[in-house]
């Protein structure tokens, strides 16, 4: 097996390292072994958001986080489930985007449903200011109105 | 927009290519022979229930000469990351080398299909439909987020790229490449020599293709690459208006002095016949050498390259190679 670290020597030291709680090995060589803060300078690349995929492995082709960024290239479909976080990163340096554009389209159309029911909560919010504006105002008919048009609303929401 | 457009006299081949791959398996550098194996076997029953199984024939690299291998390379049949595939591997090709299903080459399935000219449209249209027999066979991975999942994130998404190879004689003396590489990747679009990623450009012989393959859907790749290649073609036709309004003496000696050597030389090297063929088809694009068929020239002169001449030639010396190669070229110029 070759050194996760520099790729090019065997690896003959399994290095462990436990940060609350969580275990992060590498199979390294012996010269990468004798650097400093070995983790350190792993932690810098591979640490993406809050989450620490550095420690992880895919559960079907094995590809560890340390493989794919000094490889660049998935082992496996699974690898972009595993590895999330740090597919997103890459894809977003080479596409620009980290969503396809059928995905784009069904997120768009989502967002737009989620804004209309918004604007209906908005409609209300205004009718609801105004019903108790006329009440302070003692203009009852107004209010009766008012209260008409909030019901309708309230039950077309609910439908 | 004229979807078909073919514009010859620039635009020398489409190539479409789908990448896709099987769900639950890793991919070729990361899978074992049997599963290789296995999925060949699907492949090869997808195709032998089809109506096309009788215009294909399948290569297994393994079994391939390194002579084989290179010609097969040289037209653009397969890649060179097939041939070095760990597990077995193979190339499923039509007789008139028009579609190449490559098999665990770095993703599972490489569908590239070729066009004469600029035509994107209906290469991508037949790759579609290769897709789609295979996928009755075959689970691709198809993530809701990210698309098509392949080995490098570069085709994630759609997993298609369009590439047209582009002769231009005028951008290339004009020494116009270097601006347009920064243009091509404006349009998310890359501009390399003839055999891809840091080859060099003989014969003024380029490839575009896309470079982004995800966030856009496939239609609207073939639609913006296809743009992007028109208006390559026509800055190449007015840059070389120009440049024959500026010297016309010169460039009219330039490509009439080659007519005259493919013409009557005895022995033409490959990078020569390249470069010969460029000017040729320069001036009869301009309207200085009449009666050439252009496409037709330049398909003997990709016939006659090293290693797909010496398919025909087993262990003739270079120089029987470049006696061959002068002579092949002035079959089609009588």
């Amino acid at each position: 097996m070759l050194c996760e670290k520099c790729g090019k020597r065997n690896a003959t030291v399994l290095y462990t390292q436990i940060i609350n709680g969580k275990k992060s090995s590498l199979n390294i060589c012996s010269q990468c072994a004798s650097g400093e803060s070995l983790f350190d300078n792993f932690g810098s690349l591979l640490s993406f958001g809050g989450r620490n995929e550095s420690g992880s492995s895919c559960p079907v082709c094995g590809m560890t986080a340390a493989e794919l960024a000094r490889k660049g290239r998935m082992g496996c479909g699974s690898c972009y489930d595993t590895f999330r976080i740090q597919a997103k990163s890459m894809l977003r340096k080479i596409h620009g985007t980290s969503v396809h554009a059928a995905a784009e389209e069904k997120i768009k159309a989502e967002e737009i449903k989620k804004e209309e029911p918004l604007k209906e909560k908005s409609e209300l919010d205004i009718l609801k200011e105004k019903l108790s504006r006329a009440i302070a105002d003692e203009k009852y008919e107004e209010a009766a109105v008012i209260r008409d048009q909030i019901k309708s609303k309230e039950g077309s929401h609910h439908e | 927009m004229n979807k078909n457009i073919n514009e010859t006299d620039i635009a020398v081949t489409t190539r479409i290519r789908l990448a896709r791959n099987i769900k639950k398996t890793p991919y070729p550098r990361k899978m074992t022979p049997i599963q290789a194996t296995e999925l060949i076997e699907k492949v090869r029953s997808a195709f032998d229930n089809s109506p096309i199984k009788d215009t294909l024939k399948t290569y297994e690299i393994s079994k391939l000469s390194e002579l084989e291998k290179k010609a097969l390379i040289e037209k653009h049949l397969i890649s060179s990351e097939l041939c070095a595939s760990k597990v077995p591997s193979v190339a499923i090709i039509s007789n008139d080398e028009k579609i190449s299903v490559m098999v665990n080459e770095e993703d599972h399935l490489r569908i590239q299909v070729f066009a004469d000219g600029l035509d994107a449209q209906s290469a991508y249209d037949t790759a579609k439909k290769i897709e789609k027999l295979l996928s009755e066979n075959l689970d691709f991975d198809y993530d809701d987020k990210f698309g098509y999942l392949t080995s490098c994130p570069t085709n994630a998404g759609t997993g298609l790229r369009a590439s047209v190879m582009l002769h231009l004689p005028a951008v290339s003396a004009a020494q116009q490449v270097n601006p347009l590489l920064k243009w091509a990747a404006n349009l998310g679009m890359t501009v390399r020599g003839l055999y891809g990623e840091g080859s060099r450009a003989s014969g003024a012989l380029y490839q575009l293709s896309n470079q982004i393959t995800m966030g856009v859907c496939e239609e609207d790749i073939i639609n913006r690459f296809t743009a992007a290649a028109c208006s390559l073609i026509s800055e190449e036709r007015r840059i070389s208006a120009q440049l024959f309004e500026n010297n016309p003496y010169e460039i009219k000696d330039k490509c009439l002095r080659s007519l005259g050597l493919l013409k009557n030389a005895y022995m033409i090297p490959s990078s020569e016949a390249m470069n010969l063929v460029s000017n040729v088809c320069m001036g009869a694009n301009a309207g200085i050498i009449k009666n050439i068929d252009c496409q037709s020239l330049r398909k003997a002169m990709f016939s006659a390259m090293p290693a797909t001449l010496s398919t025909h030639m087993e262990k003739a010396p270079p120089q029987e190679r470049d006696i061959k190669r002068a002579q092949i070229l002035q079959e089609v110029l009588q």
